[in-house]
């Protein structure tokens, strides 16, 4: 009994001590993490307007009023319009592109480099340069195909513009999602791919029963995060449309912006992001338990 | 154990860092009811150079106010301005509010007046500027948009005027008169149509700014004009932002909007100068503002801003000028002595023609006598005379402006006007519940 009550003893100091390690992190963690977001739900429940040193907290009226008035959930629904885009598309590209530059090709270095390269831009210098390219190249492009959207500048389009701030972005993180889909392939045992050689399986195939199935990890981590950020967007859309026409680009996060800089309601505008907050914890969970089942079926 | 000592003692190091490092960011929280009063540091001595911030949305003042220290260095050699430029009204502010939040504001800085000095005023943030020497030379007209509950918070900068730019080269080649009104101005499309000019209005329907020009015109030369108190109507009800009297408006620039380019929706403000130049139409709604960038692309042009053409009657036209920018002092700086005396160097009438000289702006200052650009000519009768209307949405509510370009470009889209009407007149009861202070304070000195 004395034997077993030090070992306990001694499990329990080792665990402190290892305990002791992470606290630095967790501290850091705390101070840059939890307490802003504390500090964003009490000042989400007053009515301050960013500049003036006194505000009344008034509870959860902004909360409440964000679920009546019809302008958040229009540029919600503008918003996940962008993220579903950009989730889907992306990932196909990446998937393709990790297949491709995974066979034996001389220049597949070099491709992978290029490819992968382009995430490092700022997404804010992104939405410039493609301002410029829709304003300019794709423009006279379009003139000369005959096509009436891309001619007439499709940033000008209320239908398009949000799916051409979508091709931005994808074209902007397609290589960082090909990296993991690549890591993913290295994954795949070669022997299976050898035992469906010998069985004579075609390409198709082999990628349909093998690749694409074990790629569900890779898969999994890739849609959760390219849906995050999706989420969370401002930068390139900012710098691309700001917005317009109309309203049309206006996703949360802008919206969030306006209502507190503009529109000097900093106190609702923390409300809103709040609110996206959430939003993105409670699609990152239903989005895990479908993953993580389909990861388990194919185990 | 040694071992086991270190990681302890290295995890509280960096605990307490961290926490160190963290705290003290305290006058950046809004609910400090401790009030910023101006300068408890000493004032400078003679010999210190000291460094003054400055911060505006104008490219043009990095030049212009180089020069000005280089001449205010000659008697006082120890300051030194260090200038930060944040171009664009919507990023401006953004990063002002955000530079007051953080406690880092600017010594002082020029922007808007109206509205957004009320605003600062009203939260505690910019001084008062009542009785002070640096105003001399400020006419007491102008001082409106500047004060606030008996204070003054800003010395006027520049007055911008908005109208229509003429590419004269087109108006000489077709033999045609500039319009001096309304019909005059549809004649004048209908003959540059007749010349092959199809779309002779240029018009960047991508830039919000722009695309509102007609409106901020139209607001000040005609409604302005036929009912000063619009607003305060506005504020108590009697009128609304979908009244019959916003329709006329765009009744008005519907009618203009035969003459622009169906493809008006993509053209930048760059683009749209450039058509300007390149002469692919002869005429380009905007202000005062827009001339340094039309010249970069044109420095020769024959160029000519006229005041806007949306009267009836040439007799009732209006040139739509009024005091736009203004100097503030931020209540937080550390040198406000040494602010005020540049401040009051800058607003002399040889600093003020500098600023002609370099920016291309029509200056607040008295007795200035340059004149910025050929191109202001056609300013100059209705300058000298009381021909001019101020700029009537200085004075709304903050927000609600941008939310007028917003439903304009709706409206330019092809969207109907009365949703768009009804959508800038629900946003702009939203902003009035929000901000009770602003419409019980409205219209008091």
């Amino acid at each position: 009994m004395a034997y077993i009550l030090s070992l306990r003893k001694k499990r329990w100091k080792e665990s402190l001590q290892y305990s002791t390690l992470t606290f630095p992190a967790l501290a850091i963690y705390g101070i840059f993490v939890i307490v802003p977001l504390l500090g964003a739900i009490y000042y989400s429940m007053t009515n301050w307007n960013g500049l003036s040193k006194t505000f009344d907290f008034i509870g959860l009226d902004n909360y409440i009023y964000l679920f009546t008035e019809g302008y958040v959930w229009h540029t919600l629904g503008t918003t996940f319009k962008y993220t579903l885009s950009v989730t889907i598309i992306q990932n196909i590209l990446a998937i393709i592109l990790a297949v491709a530059l995974d066979q034996n090709i001389k220049s597949k270095n070099v491709l992978r480099t290029m490819i992968f390269i382009v995430c490092t831009m700022s997404p804010l210098i992104t939405g410039y340069v493609w301002s410029f390219i829709y304003s300019g190249p794709a423009m006279s492009l379009g003139k000369f195909l005959g096509i009436e959207t891309l001619a007439f500048n499709v940033l000008s389009s209320d239908v398009w513009a949000i799916y051409a701030a979508a091709f931005a972005s994808i074209w902007r993180m397609t290589g960082w999602t090909m990296i993991i889909y690549l890591a993913g392939l290295q994954l795949i045992p070669k022997e299976l791919y050898e035992a469906a050689d010998v069985d004579g399986v075609g390409s198709i195939r082999k990628f349909l029963n093998i690749t694409f199935p074990l790629l569900a990890p890779a898969i999994t981590v890739n849609i959760i995060l390219t849906f995050e950020r999706g989420l969370k967007d401002f930068d390139s859309i900012f710098a691309l449309t700001g917005g317009g026409p109309g309203d049309s680009t206006s996703i949360i996060a802008l919206s969030i912006y306006r209502e507190t800089f503009f529109f000097s309601r900093a106190g609702y505008g923390t409300a809103v992001g709040i609110i996206l907050f959430l939003l993105i914890v409670i699609c990152t969970i239903i989005q895990l338990s479908f993953l993580r089942k389909r990861e388990e079926n194919v185990i | 154990m040694s071992k086991k000592l270190l990681f302890l003692i290295l995890a509280v190091v960096v605990l307490t860092a961290a926490v160190v490092g963290c705290s003290g960011q305290n006058s950046g929280n809004a609910g400090n009811t401790e009030s910023k009063q101006a300068a408890t540091t000493p004032k400078a001595s003679k010999d210190e150079v000291i460094t003054i911030k400055y911060m505006s949305s104008e490219p043009t003042d990095v030049a212009y106010i180089n020069k000005v220290v280089e001449e205010y260095k000659k008697i006082n050699p120890n300051i030194n301005v260090e200038v930060n430029i944040v171009s664009g009204t919507d990023t401006f502010i953004t990063a002002l509010k955000a530079k007051f939040s953080a406690d880092d504001a600017p010594d002082f800085y020029s922007f808007q007046v109206g509205a957004r000095t009320q605003e600062f005023a009203e939260a505690g943030l910019i001084m008062d500027l009542k009785g002070d020497p640096l105003l001399t030379n400020i006419n007491e007209k102008d001082l409106d948009l500047v004060s606030y509950k008996g204070g003054i918070y800003a010395a006027p900068k520049n007055a911008q005027a908005v109208g229509t730019y003429l590419n004269m080269e087109l108006f000489k080649k077709y033999n045609i008169e500039p319009p001096t009104n309304f019909s005059e101005m549809l004649a004048v499309n209908e003959k540059f149509r007749e010349n092959g000019v199809e779309y002779p209005i240029i018009m960047a329907g991508k830039d919000v700014n722009i695309v509102a020009s007609p409106d901020f015109q139209y607001l000040s030369t005609v409604i302005l004009q036929e009912d000063p108190d619009y607003y305060q109507k506005i504020l108590n009800g009697e009128l609304h932002f979908n009244s019959p009297f916003i329709k006329e408006l765009f009744d008005k620039y519907g009618q203009l909007r035969e003459y622009m380019s169906p493809d008006s929706l993509g053209v930048d403000a760059d683009e749209a100068f450039k058509r300007l130049v390149r002469g692919d139409g002869a005429m380009l709604m905007t202000g005062t503002w827009a001339l340094t960038q039309i010249r970069t692309y044109g420095p020769d042009l024959d160029l000519s801003l006229i005041p806007s053409t949306f009267q009836e009657k040439t007799e009732d036209r209006i040139l739509n000028v009024g005091i736009t920018i203004g100097y503030h002092i931020a209540s937080t700086t550390k040198y406000p002595e040494e602010v005020k005396k540049f401040l009051a160097f800058v607003l002399t009438p040889e600093m003020g023609d500098l600023y002609v000289k370099e920016s291309k702006q029509i200056s607040a200052t008295k007795g200035v006598t340059a004149v910025a650009d050929p191109a202001f000519e056609a300013l100059l009768p209705w300058l000298d005379s009381d021909k001019k209307s101020p700029h009537a949405d200085l004075i709304w509510i903050p927000g609600i402006k941008d939310v007028m370009k917003e439903v304009t470009q709706k409206w330019f889209l092809g969207k109907d006007i009365d949703t768009v009407l009804n959508e800038w007149e629900d946003r702009h009861q939203r902003l009035m519940k929000e901000n009770p202070s602003f419409v019980e304070n409205f219209g008091k000195e």
